[in-house]
């Protein structure tokens, strides 16, 4: 008894609590730009886009082969160093949207009005040929790039943001901010909300819903490029990372309420820190029961609790009959 | 060369053994043979089982009669089902290894169907139950709980390695299936208000979830050992008769391990499609199929949905429950890594691939897809890529599977309605199905 | 006493208020219509009727007890059945299966019986097909038992849906709109149909729009407009009241 006393009371400090918020934050902007691909897919198709995770690991992939290729090291100028960065992303986001793009044409735009089990199922044989061709062709082990954003600021105590989380955080936000605009601002997003509001109306008022969808892949695959360039500065990368990544990003979508661009980041920046405090912490609260390899398990917990209890998620109703 | 190497040579094929995963003239031969006796299995038994009642117009009894011809092929098959092993293991028992490990995915493949294909209910955790199964079998019949026993209470149990508990298998068979159904129920009660999309990711997360308290209970109490998985888990064994002893034999001819584990799994196959046939018949499986087609309509018709979706899980759990028993004993080592998600989702492709809601769909598709899928385990993850690349085709081209349940057959194949009111042929032959 | 008693009867939707404080007695024996115009409150009625939705206020007192708190299934079990505006059949089950699922609750064969299927179970089996059949056969459809029920025209569909209710054994039956869709033909037979399944000893509780349906087989109407009840009586008195003529008719004539 004592023993779960202690692990309380002193495993948990002002520093720690900081520390993990931070991390979390960072953690989550990943999330959050992956979310909002599975987040726009579902607000037009009602369709969980189960390849994107995969999308996002070949965006990885694009991005270390021009890093690789470019002989860029921790060595190479910032300036460089930085323009590299912004290259890699751009083919990255470009290599994403069009495989997106692609995706959506071969194995779903037949499948729009087949049974919900259809595309679903395609989805998942997308994801598996996605991911065992990078396995099988490109290869089958962890790679990682050399640290090549170092620096940091110390905050408070020993607590510090690298410059690193402040990249990540940073660009996630602009991101949504711009995506906000292209939504709301421009025509092809008034499109995509006419589209997620009832298709069949939209089509007959004159929206082309191909092109809508169509558009709504390469958007939410690109941000999956950016996503990518954020995973790389901190992760190594191998074939698996999509599923995981992909999962994950589906479960904050879901918390933010499905379809809702901002409910995706925040959903995104919520699981982020549930999984930084859980694995942090969760020795210390189940009294050593639990430990931190018990990191998934918070997010599919977290996952089915929302589903359960609030499955129109944080932020808004959205619910739609079929869902 | 005698009749034995002439066998040999027919099964490895006369271009020898390919490179290629074993696919070659023998494994061509196996899969053959396996759909039509899994497959004609599944077929004829749910043919025996349908309901013989009165047909009041005429024109529907001869059809009736004829649909019902077939039944005798039932004895053909299991007689092939019995004998074809035996030749298998003349030519060195790799494909009853095989055979065995196909029966098993007919099994869940079945177990699965009732969830997925009569239910409606999106299940991408199945591979949970399976786990459940296998690891109770493990536990009650294996020296686990003997260590673990020692390790906790060392002042209890003396020995340095406690004796371990190992309990029969016509004990633990029936146990694993209801430790899966249990738990089936346990994971269904949470889920009932969800559909379609959102299930499905819910039970994946279930199934995620169970694997990763596998890997990790180990601690503070071992109850699974971990990442590294219960070893040494006993064989079947009914009386003193063990399924693992290799010195088993009939006068001359000695049994193989595998053997035994074929036969029971195959008696296993014949209970099960006899059991859910019958249910798929009834009260209870008209309410299922009632559900899936629409959930509210079921209600107001007095269907209690929640209880009807539960007993839905547990049947389904409870057959991938003795699966997992059989898989644990046979093949003695069970760790969290063989219940992956993707074994979850090779099932579920293999139910849509047969024909979602026909037994016979779900054995023929286990046979098509498990087969070759377990074969080709030298290409490693070239046969994940073209397993996908199946997969968005067979979707693409045939949607409603190979072997669509009658019902949704008619609705495809449905073009001419004579207005007349006349029964048409397809439609005297579901009648069978009331 | 009434079979059926709504008093006070509310139900809200955030700040709509879809019913309010309706008081309404459906006689035993008796047809007793709910008209209104398009978005007054009938079906909403209609779903605290059968539990499916709660009422804000108020209550439904079925043979004397109180249907809150019931699920859906309960209310059936109770002996109220009904059909939909929006046809529900389940559409890849055959005519007779629907109605075998309509008589799920009138049914005792348990999951073993099933199984195992015991020689209780093959006699329920079979008299519940008998029964249906003869469902089938009171609404015309006997001749089309094994057809899918998605395969079955418009009108066909809405009797199968009759067909099914009846099957549960109901002392009130709930119908939402049946005539909607259906010719002036499929009307009249229609109408001859409830009258038959009154006359059966059954009381029939009636959400309609055709006034000549309505006005032909009613015993008493009552009219909501705005979730409120502004008239009730023979379907004389109704015509005739100038409140509907204002609300109802007059907008639709």
């Amino acid at each position: 008894m004592q023993h779960c006393v202690d692990l309380l009371t002193s495993g948990i400090t002002p520093e720690g609590l900081l520390q993990q918020l931070i991390n979390g934050i960072a953690l989550g902007s990943i999330y959050a730009l992956i979310a909002l691909g599975y987040s726009m897919v579902y607000g037009v198709l009602e369709l969980i886009n189960f390849a994107h995770g995969d999308v996002f690991m070949i965006g990885t992939f694009t991005i270390y082969g021009v890093v690789q290729v470019t002989h860029t090291g921790p060595s190479t100028s910032l300036p460089l160093l930085l323009a590299v960065l912004l290259l890699g992303t751009l083919v990255a986001m470009a290599v994403c949207a069009l495989l997106g793009f692609s995706i959506e044409r071969v194995a779903y735009r037949r499948l729009r009005n087949a049974p919900r089990l259809a595309p679903l199922i395609s989805a998942i044989g997308v994801s598996f040929v996605l991911e065992a061709w990078v396995t099988t062709y490109l290869t089958d082990r962890d790679h990682a790039l050399p640290t090549l954003i170092s620096g940091q600021w110390p905050i408070y105590g020993n607590v510090s943001v690298t410059n690193v989380q402040i990249v990540m955080v940073v660009s996630s936000i602009a991101m949504m901010v711009g995506l906000q605009f292209l939504v709301r601002r421009t025509r092809l997003g008034r499109g995509m909300r006419a589209v997620a509001q009832d298709r069949e109306a939209a089509a007959l008022m004159g929206v082309n819903l191909d092109s809508v969808i169509s558009f709504t892949f390469v958007i939410g695959s690109a941000l999956a490029g950016v996503a990518a360039l954020l995973w790389i500065l901190n992760y190594s990368i191998s074939s698996s990372i999509g599923f995981l990544a992909g999962l994950k990003a589906f479960t904050a979508a879901v918390i933010g309420g499905i379809g809702n661009i901002p409910g995706a980041m925040l959903g995104g920046f919520f699981l982020g820190l549930a999984e930084a405090f859980g694995a942090a912490y969760v020795a210390n609260i189940s009294c050593g029961f639990f430990s931190s390899s018990y990191q998934s398990v918070f997010a599919f917990a977290l996952l089915i609790l929302i589903l359960v209890f609030r499955p129109s998620g944080l932020l808004r109703e959205r619910v739609s009959e079929r869902a | 060369m005698n009749a034995l190497q002439a066998l040999e040579a027919l099964l490895h094929g006369p271009f020898g053994d390919f490179p290629v995963g074993g696919l070659n003239f023998g494994a061509v031969l196996v899969l053959a043979w396996q759909i039509v006796v899994f497959g004609g299995l599944a077929l004829g038994i749910r043919t025996l089982v349908r309901r013989r009642i009165r047909i009041s117009i005429p024109h529907a009894q001869a059809v009736g009669r004829a649909v019902r011809r077939p039944l005798g092929d039932v004895r053909v098959l299991l007689a092939v089902a019995v004998v074809l092993p035996l030749a298998e293991m003349l030519t060195g028992g790799y494909y009853l290894t095989v055979t065995y490990n196909v029966e098993l995915y007919v099994l869940l493949a079945i177990g699965l169907n009732i969830v997925v294909g009569y239910t409606g209910l999106l299940d991408l955790g199945y591979v949970a139950f399976f786990a459940v199964g296998a690891y109770v079998y493990g536990i009650f019949a294996s020296p686990q709980l003997g260590q673990t026993a020692h390790a906790t209470f060392h002042f209890l149990v003396p020995a340095s390695q406690g004796p371990g508990v190992h309990i029969s298998m016509l004990v633990m068979l029936p146990v694993a299936g209801f430790a899966a159904a249990l738990f089936g129920v346990l994971i269904g009660i949470p889920t009932l208000r969800l559909r379609g999309d959102y299930l499905a990711i819910v039970t994946l997360g279930f199934g995620e979830i169970t694997r990763i308290f596998a890997q990790n209970l180990d601690s503070p109490v071992n109850i699974t050992n971990g990442p590294n998985g219960v070893t040494r888990i006993d064989d079947m064994f009914i009386g003193g008769y063990s399924f693992g002893d290799i010195t088993n034999h009939i006068g001359p001819v000695s049994i193989p391990p595998f053997l035994n584990y074929y036969y029971l799994v195959l008696l296993l196959i014949v209970v099960t499609v006899f059991v859910v046939a019958r249910l798929a018949t009834s009260r209870v499986g008209r309410a299922w199929t009632a559900i899936r087609e629409d959930e509210v309509a079921a209600e107001v018709a007095g269907i209690h949905t929640r209880n009807l979706k539960l007993l839905a899980y547990a049947s389904g759990g409870f057959f991938g429950g003795m699966a997992g028993a059989v898989f644990a004993a046979g093949s003695h080592v069970i760790a969290p890594e063989s219940f992956q998600l993707f074994l979850s989702i090779l099932v579920l492709c293999m139910v849509v691939v047969g024909g979602m809601g026909s037994i016979e769909g779900a054995a023929l598709g286990a046979v098509a897809i498990g087969l070759p899928y377990f074969l080709s385990s030298q290409l490693q993850s070239l046969r994940v890529l073209i397993f996908g690349v199946i997969l968005v085709l067979m979707i693409a081209l045939r949607p409603q599977g190979l072997l669509p349940s009658r019902q949704r057959q008619r609705e495809l194949s449905e073009t001419v309605d004579d207005g007349t009111g006349a029964p048409h042929v397809e439609a005297v032959a579901d009648l069978q199905q009331v | 006493m009434a079979l059926l008693q709504l008093s006070q009867l509310t139900k809200a939707f955030g700040g709509l208020v879809a019913v309010k404080e309706l008081d309404l007695e459906v006689e035993e024996g008796q047809i007793t219509s709910l008209i209104g115009p398009n978005g007054a409150g009938k079906t909403t009625a209609f779903n605290m009727v059968t539990a499916f939705y709660a009422p804000t206020s108020g209550s439904v007192i079925f043979e004397g007890k109180p249907v809150s708190g019931l699920k859906p299934h309960d209310v059936t079990s109770r002996g109220i059945a009904r059909t939909f505006q929006n046809i529900r059949l389940f559409a890849n089950m055959s005519a007779l299966d629907n109605v075998l699922v309509g008589r799920h609750c009138r049914m005792h064969a348990t999951y073993w019986g099933s199984v195992l299927r015991t020689p209780f179970e093959r006699r329920e089996e079979a008299a519940a097909i008998e029964i249906a059949r003869g469902h089938l056969d009171a609404v015309g459809l006997l001749q089309r038992q094994y057809d899918l029920a998605r395969n079955l025209p418009y009108g066909s569909q809405r009797r199968l849906e009759i067909a099914r209710a009846l099957a549960s054994e109901p002392r009130l039956l709930l119908l939402d709109e049946p005539a909607a869709g259906t010719n002036t033909q499929e009307k009249v037979e229609l109408a001859k149909l409830i009258r038959e399944i009154r006359d059966g000893g059954i009381t029939i509780f009636l959400i309609e729009h055709d006034m000549k349906v309505v006005m032909g087989i009613s015993d008493k109407i009552a009219v909501l407009d705005y979730g409120e009840k502004i008239a009730e009586g023979a379907p004389q008195e109704v015509r005739q009241d100038q409140r509907v003529i204002e609300a109802y008719l007059g907008k639709s004539a």
